[in-house]
């Protein structure tokens, strides 16, 4: 156990003059530990800084999936064609916001 | 089952307003709410009646109408083309995803349309339907009602809005009339254009703060507001704390999340926290309930109505056009959990990992709902029995 004294006026100090070399040693001794201690927090605060930005890109990379291009249609010949295509279209976008589609599990696997 | 494929065989032999109404229903299927073609409140599709309804306690009732059918405020809407739009809710509720309050609500977009009425088949004619009012004092009488043409102005149309005189939101340039012109506004459509408003009411030692949509805008500042409200518990102790978001459709939850957390450690003194929501109260706004209900814990009481979706839903994703017709719809790819704040990955949206809470449910502990009377003499039940607890 190590006691640091420090140079109190003598009326709080009750009159006991501090060992300077002992005073010396302590600091030194203090003086590493706190420096080691710093090291380690940078440290682990460096390691957890990239490891939040890591899991915060992973996580939005899983939650917002990039979407592929939107499907083309050639220009319809009369009404029902256009119809046709509207309704191919409306099961194409479905399909494409949902790239993990399977009968059971989808999401939108009502409008299959 | 295929029920596109199935559409797709019979187009032939459907009408266009047909075939609108079959997407519609398929697009339903999802029992999802914010999944759901945008044809009158999030679009511009449908051309509507000259006439503007609401759902009240005791019927369909007329609130807005143009010059022409100035006669109409204020009747009960009895039958359209002779059906009673009572009797129409069951098809309504296979045409809009989400809870029952959720089809009653957007039920008053869908009748308002003798388009889609058309493609209902309970309409013969869109360009002139047949419907019957009944007076308050107990007169009927049957007018023809022609669709006015398409309002082709960008942004959502909130049916709700029309309920006030004040409504600048749902505005068309044309002359509308209003059934509370001339009379008094209950307080909770007083400031029906603003995003956000307080007030104090000192009889009854009753903070009143209503959020009417999820967003800052030039009417208000959410964040501005929020602080305000922090700064108003030094000097003020309201015995309760009214919070409503009845007509809250949504809009981002983030802007809501300081002042949902804060208010109940701001006033303190505030022995219930009343939260108020209806038919209309969905999205953000039911996300903004839930979490004041959580950081309430036993102080919080949810009034009024069930609200239009549960506190699991489907919501975010994006909106596509079709690519002859225009009709555009929403798929909603993001899972929201207000009930048990569960989050997994891939499926629940990234920024409810900071801000969901596990709220558990939105029950209704005081149930209370308007009736035209109450609504045409300015009255707010809710508050009458806020008040009188």
């Amino acid at each position: 156990m190590f006691k640091v004294y420090r140079q109190y006026p003598a009326a709080i100090s009750g009159g006991r003059r501090p060992n300077k070399a002992l005073e010396a040693c302590n600091f030194r001794l203090v003086a590493s530990v706190f420096t080691f201690m710093k090291k380690i927090v940078i440290r682990v605060v460096a390691l957890g800084t990239v490891l939040l930005v890591l899991a915060i890109v992973g996580l939005i990379l899983l939650t917002e999936q990039p979407e592929a291009p939107a499907p083309e249609y050639a220009v319809p010949q009369g009404r029902d064609e256009a119809w046709h295509q509207d309704i191919a279209h409306l099961r194409d976008e479905f399909l494409r916001v949902d790239r993990s589609f399977t009968e059971e599990t989808s999401r939108n696997s009502w409008i299959f | 089952m295929d029920i596109l494929n199935r559409l797709d065989e019979r187009v032939p032999t459907l009408s266009d307003n047909r075939i609108v109404v079959e997407i519609t229903r398929a697009v339903a299927k999802s029992g999802n709410g914010h999944t759901r073609t945008y044809l009158m409140r999030n679009g511009n599709y449908l051309r509507r009646f000259p006439v503007r309804y609401y759902w009240f306690s005791d019927g369909l009732f007329v609130v807005r109408a143009t010059e022409e059918y100035s006669q109409t405020l204020g009747t009960r809407v009895v039958a359209i083309d002779g059906r009673a739009p009572e009797d129409l809710m069951s098809q309504m509720r296979d045409l809009v995803p989400g809870s029952d309050s959720w089809v009653v609500y957007k039920s008053t977009y869908l009748l308002n349309s003798p388009e889609f009425l058309n493609g209902l088949d309970v309409v013969v004619n869109a360009e002139s339907v047949p419907i019957t009012f009944e007076s308050r004092e107990g007169k009927r009488f049957t007018l023809d009602l022609q669709p006015l043409p398409l309002d082709e102005r960008e942004g959502p149309y909130e049916a709700w809005r029309d309920l006030s005189p004040f409504a600048i939101g749902n505005a068309d340039g044309r002359d509308w009339l209003h059934v509370l012109s001339d009379r008094e506004v209950p307080l909770y459509l007083q400031k029906s254009n603003h995003a956000c408003r307080d007030e104090y009411l000192e009889g009854a030692s009753l903070l009143y703060v209503q959020i009417n949509r999820n967003a800052s805008d030039e009417t208000c500042s959410q964040s501005d507001f929020a602080q305000e409200m922090e700064g108003l518990a030094d000097s003020m102790a309201p015995k309760a704390l009214v919070f409503d978001v009845r007509f809250n459709t949504g809009g981002n939850y983030e802007e809501t999340a300081k002042i949902a957390k804060g208010l109940p450690a701001w006033f303190g003194s505030a022995e219930r926290i009343h939260i108020v929501i209806g038919p209309a109260t969905f999205s953000a706004g039911i996300a903004t309930a839930a979490r004041l209900k959580y950081f309430s814990g036993e102080r919080a009481l949810i009034v009024g109505e069930p609200a239009g979706d549960g506190l699991r839903m489907w919501s975010e994703g994006p909106t596509f056009t079709l690519p002859n017709s225009k009709l555009q719809v929403k798929a909603a790819t993001a899972f929201h959990d207000f009930a048990e704040a569960r989050f997994e990955l891939g499926k629940t949206f990234f920024n409810d990992f900071f801000y969901s809470v596990p709220a558990g449910d939105l029950h209704v502990d005081l149930p209370v709902t308007v009736s035209f009377e109450d609504y045409l003499s300015g009255h707010d039940p809710v508050l009458d029995l806020v008040s009188s607890q």
